[in-house]
């Protein structure tokens, strides 16, 4: 049976360049992005636990304050102080903040959440409970200040116990107090079925409030709608448009994730259109910001030559 | 452990500094992990499905996705080489696909690319497809845990030890999963040759 998956082991056969180029545009994109939300997670976790510490030292310092108000009216002179006990202070259990999905995992704030063909449910810190259709994706956003969290795509339904807020592309729908409501993105607005309680729904109109994350993906949306541009553009053999593409993908985005494919064709743009100085330009800069990039040799042979 | 792991000489950035850059956040690093690891991700997806599928291209990022993820999140301890890391997510990823499309009863259709007529044994090379596809079938009914224990050792030549790393269990518990595995894969493939 060993040697049966074994036959399974082969290599994979080598493809169309043109196939392999716009699956590296496309992941190198996805990959960029996900790098840049995972670091905007982080910066948010850091910043609440921070934010949870100073508030547990303020309560605590309160406490304190209150018990020592309190306790005024004794003769304070007549008792020999005593070393004072030490302080506990109270730790929050993670699963305290935590949402739990019906398939057993655990959810923190800013943590994403797709279904595929099958339903989940979630249940928040307050009780209040979230059914997700099949196909839907959500996020986390608050679990402490409010409840809250985001509907990219899809359909929820909301039982909520407490104030609770569904994020979407076309605006905020806020529960004030205990409710139930069906959420649903169609065509990227909300659509919303109050069932109980008082519910605020947004107007319908151009998303006010898109998530940073949404004009992050709409930038590399154009990021790598420029370099399919330019490579299209080279495959058609119009290097000059291909430049064109490629000039504006990296003087509007010179941080971009494809800045260095960027780089390497618009070097051999240069070159395949004669501009042999600008290619041997553009390949000395090449080299001086990625010292280790993929087309190093091409690069240095260009400024050798 | 899976061929070309590590990083060679002068081959660019090394594993833990790719780590270190997504780990802070630094998006310049894409083209660079893309570059060490597409390779073994795109063979990896192709090991599973026997050819390259219509959304190839979503599996290999969503495999990338999930790499980045765990390497954001610090959940690759430097135990493996960054090759083989990605060779066990893409593993998962591409067995869940798999499984997702067993249940969908839309993938494992039989539908094999007819053999090449000029081909000298046709009949021969129909029957050795569509035991491989058996295997597939077996591999999409069993457990995750046992698949890609399977998988990972027998198709992709992970050693027991590293197996039991990757997947968070001794040694012991990860060669009695692939004992099991293998047991159940025959049983399944025979059954399904008897139906």
């Amino acid at each position: 049976m060993s040697d049966l998956l074994q036959k399974l082991a082969v290599a994979a056969p080598p493809e169309e360049a043109e196939a392999a180029e716009n699956r590296r545009a496309r992941a190198i994109a996805a990959i960029g992005r996900t790098i840049a939300d995972e670091a905007r997670a982080k910066r948010t976790r850091t910043r609440f636990r921070v934010g949870s510490a100073l508030a547990i030292a303020a309560a605590v310092a309160i406490a304190v304050g209150a018990y020592a108000l309190t306790h005024r009216t004794t003769p304070i002179a007549k008792t020999p102080p005593t070393p004072s006990a030490p302080i506990a202070i109270p730790t929050v259990a993670p699963e305290v903040l935590a949402v739990r999905v019906s398939n057993g995992a655990m959810l923190h704030e800013h943590d994403p959440l797709e279904t595929s063909s099958a339903a989940l449910a979630l249940t928040f810190p307050s009780t209040s409970r979230v059914d997700m259709t099949p196909s839907s994706h959500v996020m986390i956003d608050f679990l402490v200040s409010e409840e809250a969290m985001t509907l990219d795509r899809g359909e929820i339904l909301v039982t909520c116990t407490h104030a609770f807020r569904v994020r979407t592309p076309g605006g905020d729908v806020v529960a004030k107090d205990a409710a139930t409501f069906d959420v649903k993105i169609v065509d990227g607005k909300p659509r919303v079925r109050i069932d109980a309680g008082d519910v605020l729904v947004p107007a319908i109109k151009p998303p006010p409030h898109a998530s940073a994350q949404h004009r992050d993906t709409s930038t590399l949306a154009d990021q790598n709608a420029l370099l399919q541009t330019a490579l299209d553009a080279r495959r058609r053999n119009d290097d000059a448009a291909a430049i064109a593409s490629l000039d504006k993908l990296i003087s509007k985005y010179p941080g971009s994730p494809l800045l260095q494919d960027a780089r390497v064709e618009r070097m051999r743009a240069y070159e395949r259109s004669g501009r042999h100085a600008e290619a041997v330009t553009e390949a000395g800069r090449y080299l001086a910001d990625f010292p280790s990039g993929y087309a190093r040799d091409e690069a240095k042979a260009l400024v050798i030559r | 452990m899976v061929e070309g792991g590590g990083a060679p000489i002068d081959a660019g950035p090394s594993d833990e500094e790719i780590v270190a850059a997504i780990a802070s956040g630094d998006t310049r690093i894409s083209a660079a992990l893309y570059d060490r690891v597409a390779v073994v991700v795109d063979r990896t997806m192709y090991r599973v499905f026997g050819r390259r599928e219509h959304d190839h291209d979503d599996l290999v990022q969503t495999a990338f996705e999930q790499i980045v993820r765990s390497l954001a999140r610090s959940q690759f301890a430097g135990a493996c080489s960054l090759t083989t890391w990605a060779s066990t997510l893409a593993t998962h990823v591409g067995l869940n696909a798999l499984r997702s499309r067993q249940r969908e009863r839309k993938v494992v259709s039989r539908d094999v690319e007819p053999p090449d007529p000029r081909g000298r044994d046709v009949e021969r090379e129909i029957e050795a497809r569509a035991e491989l596809e058996l295997v597939r079938e077996a591999l999409a009914a069993m457990t995750p845990e046992k698949a890609e224990t399977l998988f990972l050792h027998d198709v992709e030549g992970l050693e027991l030890a590293e197996i039991a790393t990757l997947t968070n269990v001794s040694v012991a518990a990860a060669q009695s999963r692939l004992v099991r595995a293998r047991r159940e894969l025959e049983e399944r493939v025979k059954g399904a040759d008897h139906e």
